[in-house]
């Protein structure tokens, strides 16, 4: 008995001081990816380029390892094959999908994330127009931090009302509600830079079209999702002297919108979307901005403004079927037997949207 | 219980001629020196002395631990042995005599440093006045505080009992002496305060020391292990200080303390978890210093046993954990190092002990140099020889600083080593691992006892009363009673000592 | 039982909650969505109120017997050998669950947190743990479970920093009661399964009685009350936090929704969850493993209950190890939870049914 006790003591000294366990996943020996991109290169073949993140001599480095696969999975192990260590993708920061691929389904794509116990599920996605994979190699020449820089652009770019807030989770909520479709950042290259252009729209779980900036911010005061700030620059004139003068730059303090589905009959369904937003100009250069009849002028010009732009936005929206703002969730939640009867992918480009805007100016800079 | 406040209620002292209304009974010599042994609760330090003057039996009656005994026999013994007769007054010199009638207050002047002359057949008590004279005591080195007494305890018993009476001058603390070991026949002492402390304790202990046999007993932490409740747990169950304001802090509790003739240490029993991490001047602070303080020791706590393990299961098992900004400097110094993360903490700190062990025996002069040699030196030589990474090095660091922190030497050595086996569950499983250590040492503590009463209270059994005086120190004035765990006789400590705030307020 | 007096009513009420609190508050949202779909709550509350009422019909039944457990008093109703026969099966059913929660529990560990590691490894820590609370006294129990209670509240507490931090919307709620009725009673039978535990109380009777009659129902309704809304709570933060159809595929909902909380200093809460979930699940495994322990110490006095409680354990664990397969789990799991309706409904029925009819009460003693 003492003897099994013994050995069974020594056994385990040896164990703890040899290998370690059944899960460890040293830090040591791993290689830690910190962005990557998918695209598809043909039919059947994706390709993922990955940033990983080394140190020489306290200095951080990049190396970009590409892989080619017909799953995401089957990538991850060519590239595994190609480095050494282990190919860690737990801390992965943002995912650039290419446009080819993301026309396709993406939650195919991306059902490995959501599955593996390991993964980073609140990582940023961004479409890229184009290949992923040429961003990432570009920056990795100029930038040593391009995970860093390309995280940074989105989340700043967040807090300015640019784009939704979405990461790998919510964006996947939002593949499965047949109410609801999302939006994702929209990247490309522009003249050599990286440049952030707005966003990708999808409807289900392909992409369908694009918004400009300006559109999507619109969009999400429109679906209450303002952030910190949202600029705006609006035209309000066009027989000035100057260009300039025909332009008012604001700032949207506050913004309520308001979703009505007026009428849910099932042939004729319309919905209005009232916006009231308090703002306060940044720049004017006509000045005179106490004075109330001038601000009357202002409010009304601006709101019509923002009214047309709403207008053409809708229209994209529509054209590309993608339900962002939800009126597919209002119907089943508030007219459950209208929803019952039609058929949502088909009706939702023949429903009527009607926005109104209405902007009150409350504040003007330290001058007039 | 409100009767008894009452009956305690602190009265300014009164001279002697405003209990003039009491009238004294009339009481043998016999019954006299009877009234004081059941005052004193047949305490062993009273010794009484026989002797003859003017022609009638005087008995003289002293507290062995406050007098002093070489003066007593010098001044008064041998003046009154040799003239034989006269008034007192004029044989005896010393520095104050004062006489009455009433025996309570014989009684209370006892434990101050009085000796009591009792003459058959007349009323009258004689008390003289001959305290016991302290040598200088050195605070002892292990329980600095900075603001604070600094006496400490010596070697010799009766000295230390001095000490305790001092600071707890009532008749009712009880002093029970004995001696334990065949050969040694080493003398110890029981101290408690009768009315108190609860007799099912006294009994409990009383009846443990006498099982014990042995042929020697060395130090009051042979005896620990011959009396605690489980010695196999790494958690001591008994408090051991040199210093006597802690050891009346825990008599005014309710505790009983173990004194040994030859060693200055003494054993507090029973105590909670808790206890440990309180000092004396915890007290002696502002309340919020003191909850503050109080606060950090329960936190160094929690550092000592989980930090080296929670580290090593983050870099084993989940580093994920880590924010991604020190990932990458966590990584990069961990790149060269060749061994695990369970070995390079166990290197670590087993060269911390090892430091620690040498620095006790080092001579004073080589032990600055050593600190530093030891501390700067291997810690960067170890991290450039690339044997241990520098963030290990770090949490290793504030571990054994954090360790330091707990006012018991031998709970936080305890503590310490607590953390390996911990350290092997977080290699073995991660951060589950360390859950289930951490379950394990909870069920372990729980059930601990440590002379019968509950090794977490006030956590375990939940008490929220008690809990004023663990986690943080609420200010005295809040303490009304005293904690449950041990069951005193009485629980009152204070009655609203800040009336006078109504009474300046409603000027 | 005599030198346990000094057991309080919160104690009751904790360990009700402690035992009732395991492996299902993972998976709840899930299993009863799956039938009652966005109504999910409702059944949850329902379910509530039953669990509600079988708690208070073991209050009768026990009042009846004060200083006794169902133990001793079902050989007083039944006869000998009856009686015998339900104390054996009960502390068979103790077995039953105890490996069942062990199995259960340890699915998900595997699948979560340790993939690699084999099954009986964390199978053996887990049992440890309990078995070396399971054989102390029932006031060491409570004791634990009391300071573990706390970590409960951090459970509570992420799920708020969820329900603030994450874009929820509640209108995947609505509208409510679109299910139907019928889904939504169906809905009642797999959110019971994830309140057993109150069972208990039919074991633990006499050693809380000394508090008064009444307040034994007040701490078991105020557990029940707990859980119950604990339960619904994190149904609705699944509810609200994951589409209709994501949910399908979501088998630990609690768990996902705080694996995709980011926050500065933290990222992978969900193993912080996990860390406290297994608490629970120890806690639970505990509870069951000493009402076996009790059926058998009372009538083999002289066996030590350690000995008794690490027989079990280690049957437990036997059996925990032998479904290999995800259905082989669901097919024990249907039989026990066919089997416990046998326990919990049926039994103290004929007991209840039994001592009314034939006027049996404790004597001696005034009801």
């Amino acid at each position: 008995m003492r003897k099994k006790c013994i050995i069974g003591l020594v056994l385990l000294i040896i164990n703890l001081s040899l290998a370690g366990c059944w899960d460890q996943r040293l830090l040591k020996n791993g290689r830690l990816v910190f962005s990557s991109s998918f695209d598809m290169v043909d039919e059947d073949t994706i390709r993922a380029t990955a940033i990983i993140r080394d140190f020489k001599d306290q200095t951080p480095t990049n190396v970009v390892v590409q892989g080619e696969g017909q799953t995401i999975r089957e990538t991850r192990m060519s590239m595994d094959r190609k480095i050494s260590g282990v190919f860690e993708p737990s801390k992965n920061r943002v995912f650039l999908l290419g446009e080819e691929l993301a026309k396709k389904d993406i939650y195919k794509f991306l059902d490995i994330f959501y599955r593996d116990p390991n993964s980073s599920i609140s990582a940023k996605l961004a479409v890229v127009e184009g290949n992923g994979g040429d961003i990432l190699t570009k920056l990795s020449e100029k930038n040593v931090l391009i995970s860093e820089f390309i995280i940074e652009l989105l989340t700043s770019a967040e807090v300015s009302t640019g784009i939704p807030k979405q990461n790998l989770q919510t964006v996947c909520t939002v593949m499965f509600d047949e109410g609801k479709d999302f939006a994702l950042p929209l990247i490309k290259m522009k003249d050599g830079e990286v440049v952030l252009d707005g966003t990708a729209i999808f409807h289900k779980n392909s992409q369908t079209g694009t918004l400009s900036f300006k559109e999507s911010s619109l969009y999400l005061l429109m679906n209450n999702q303002k952030a910190k700030r949202t600029r705006f620059v609006s035209k309000i004139g066009s027989d000035n002297k100057m260009n300039i003068d025909n332009y008012i730059t604001y700032n949207v303090s506050k913004s309520k919108s308001k979703l009505k589905i007026v009428s849910d009959t099932p042939e004729n369904i319309q919905v209005k979307i009232d916006v009231k937003m308090d703002i306060s100009i940044v720049e004017y250069p006509k000045d005179k901005l106490t004075d109330k009849s001038e601000l009357k002028k202002l409010n009304k010009k601006i709101s019509n403004d923002l009214t047309v732009d709403a207008k053409k936005m809708i229209e994209k929206i529509q054209l590309a079927n993608s339900d962002l703002f939800g009126i597919g969730r209002e119907l089943i939640a508030y007219h459950p037997k209208t929803w019952e009867k039609i058929k949502w992918a088909e009706t939702y480009p023949t429903i009527t949207i009607v926005p109104t805007i209405k902007v009150d100016i409350v504040g003007h800079g330290i001058i007039n | 219980m409100s009767s008894f406040n009452k009956r305690n209620r602190r009265i300014p002292k009164q001279l002697l001629s405003e209990k003039e209304e009491v009238v004294p009974e009339y009481l043998t010599l016999e019954e006299k020196i009877s009234y004081f042994r059941n005052g004193l609760f047949n305490t062993d330090d009273l010794k009484i002395r026989e002797l003859t003057f003017n022609s009638k039996i005087m008995t003289i009656m002293f507290i062995d631990s406050v007098i002093d005994n070489r003066s007593l026999q010098t001044y008064i013994i041998q003046p009154i042995l040799e003239k034989g007769s006269g008034d007192i007054r004029d044989v005896v010199s010393s520095n104050s005599i004062k006489e009455t009638l009433y025996l309570d207050e014989a009684l209370s002047a006892m434990v101050d440093g009085h000796c009591l002359l009792l003459t058959e057949d007349s009323e009258i008590l004689t008390l003289i006045c001959m305290p016991r004279i302290l040598t200088n005591r050195f605070e002892p080195v292990n329980e600095k505080v900075i603001r604070g007494s600094h006496q400490g305890f010596s070697e010799n018993i009766t000295e230390n009992v001095h000490l305790i009476r001092e600071r707890v001058s009532s008749p009712k603390l009880t002093v029970k002496y004995s001696s334990i070991g065949e050969t040694t026949r080493t003398k110890y002492a029981l101290v408690y305060l009768s009315h108190l402390t609860n007799p099912e304790l006294l009994k409990m202990i009383e009846d443990r020391i006498n099982y014990v046999q042995a042929d020697a007993i060395q130090s009051p932490g042979y005896f620990e292990e011959f009396l605690e409740d489980n010695s196999y747990s790494p958690f001591p169950q008994f408090l051991n200080t040199e210093r006597p304001d802690r050891v009346a802090g825990n008599l005014m509790e309710g505790r009983i303390a173990l004194l040994m003739e030859g060693s200055p240490t003494v054993l507090l029993l029973p105590v909670n978890f808790f206890s440990f991490f309180q000092t004396s001047e915890d007290y002696n602070n502002r309340a919020f210093i003191g909850s503050f303080v109080r606060f950090i020791r329960l936190i160094s706590f929690i550092a000592t046993l989980c930090l080296p393990a929670f580290y090593i299961a983050v870099i084993s098992y989940n580093y994920e954990i880590i924010p991604v900004e020190i990932i990458f400097s966590i990584k990069s110094s961990l790149e060269y190092v060749p061994f695990p993360p369970l070995i390079e903490a166990a290197i670590m700190q087993l060269t911390l002990e090892l430091l620690r062990e040498a620095a006790i025996r080092l001579p004073n002069p080589i032990a600055q140099t050593i600190g530093v040699v030891g501390g700067l030196v291997i810690g960067t030589a170890v991290v450039e020889a690339n044997l241990v990474s520098n963030t290990m090095v770090i949490v290793v660091a504030i571990t054994a600083i954090s360790s330091f922190v707990i006012p018991s030497n031998e709970l936080s050595t305890s503590v310490r080593i607590l953390g390996f086996p911990l350290m092997i569950f977080a290699a073995l499983f991660g951060v589950l691992g360390i859950v289930i250590g951490l379950m394990l040492l909870l069920i372990h503590m729980s059930t601990l006892k440590s002379l019968g009463q509950y090794y977490l209270y006030p956590v375990v059994p939940l008490d929220f009363k008690a809990l004023k005086d663990t986690f943080i120190r609420v200010p005295i004035w809040l303490m009304k009673e005293r904690p449950k765990d041990l069951k005193p006789q009485y629980k009152w400590k204070t009655t609203d000592p800040r009336g006078w705030e109504k009474n300046e307020e409603s000027d | 039982m005599k030198n346990q007096t000094n057991l309080t009513s919160i104690q009751l009420m904790l360990f009700i909650v402690q035992t009732q609190i395991g492996v299902g508050v993972l998976g709840l949202p899930f299993s009863v969505f799956s039938i009652s779909k966005g109504d999910a709550w409702i059944s949850v509350l329902l379910a509530g109120i039953v669990v509600q009422l079988l708690i208070t019909i073991f209050w009768v039944l026990g009042r009846r017997f004060p200083a006794k457990s169902l133990f001793q008093y079902s050989i007083q109703l039944v006869g000998k050998a009856g009686g015998t026969f339900i104390n054996v099966s009960y502390v068979f059913y103790g077995v039953l669950v105890t490996s069942l929660i062990l199995m259960y529990s340890t699915a998900i560990i595997k699948t979560w947190v340790l993939t690699l590691t084999p099954k009986w490894i964390i199978m053996l820590l887990l049992m440890g743990t309990a078995v070396y609370l399971g054989r102390e006294l029932l006031s060491d129990i409570c004791n634990v479970y009391v300071v573990v209670s706390g970590l409960i509240f951090f459970l509570i507490l992420i799920s708020i920093v969820v329900l603030i931090i994450y874009p929820v919307d509640w209108r995947y709620l609505l509208p409510i009661g679109h299910s139907g009725g019928t889904k939504i009673l169906k809905g009642i039978k797999e959110a019971y399964f994830s309140m057993l535990g109150f069972e208990l109380l039919l074991f633990l009777f006499p050693y809380f009685q000394h508090n008064g009659k009444r307040s034994v129902l007040f701490s078991a309704s105020m557990a029940n009350l707990f859980v119950t809304l604990l339960y619904a709570f994190l149904t609705i933060v699944s509810l609200i936090t994951f589409s209709p159809e994501e949910l399908v595929i979501i088998p630990q909902p609690v768990l996902y929704y705080v694996k995709s909380l980011y926050l500065q200093i933290v990222e992978r809460i969900d193993l912080v969850f996990v860390s406290l979930w297994v608490v629970s699940v120890i806690t639970s495994l505990t509870s069951y493993l000493f009402l076996s322990t009790e059926g058998v110490a009372h009538t083999f006095k002289r066996i030590k209950r350690s000995v008794i409680t690490i027989f079990f354990g280690s049957s437990a664990f036997i059996i925990a190890l032998i479904p290999n397969k995800e259905a082989e789990m669901e097919l024990y799991n249907k039989w026990v939870i066919n089997t416990s309706y046998l326990f919990i409904l049926i039994i103290p029925f004929l007991l209840l049914g039994i001592s009314f009819i034939f006027k049996k009460k404790e004597r001696g003693k005034n009801v």
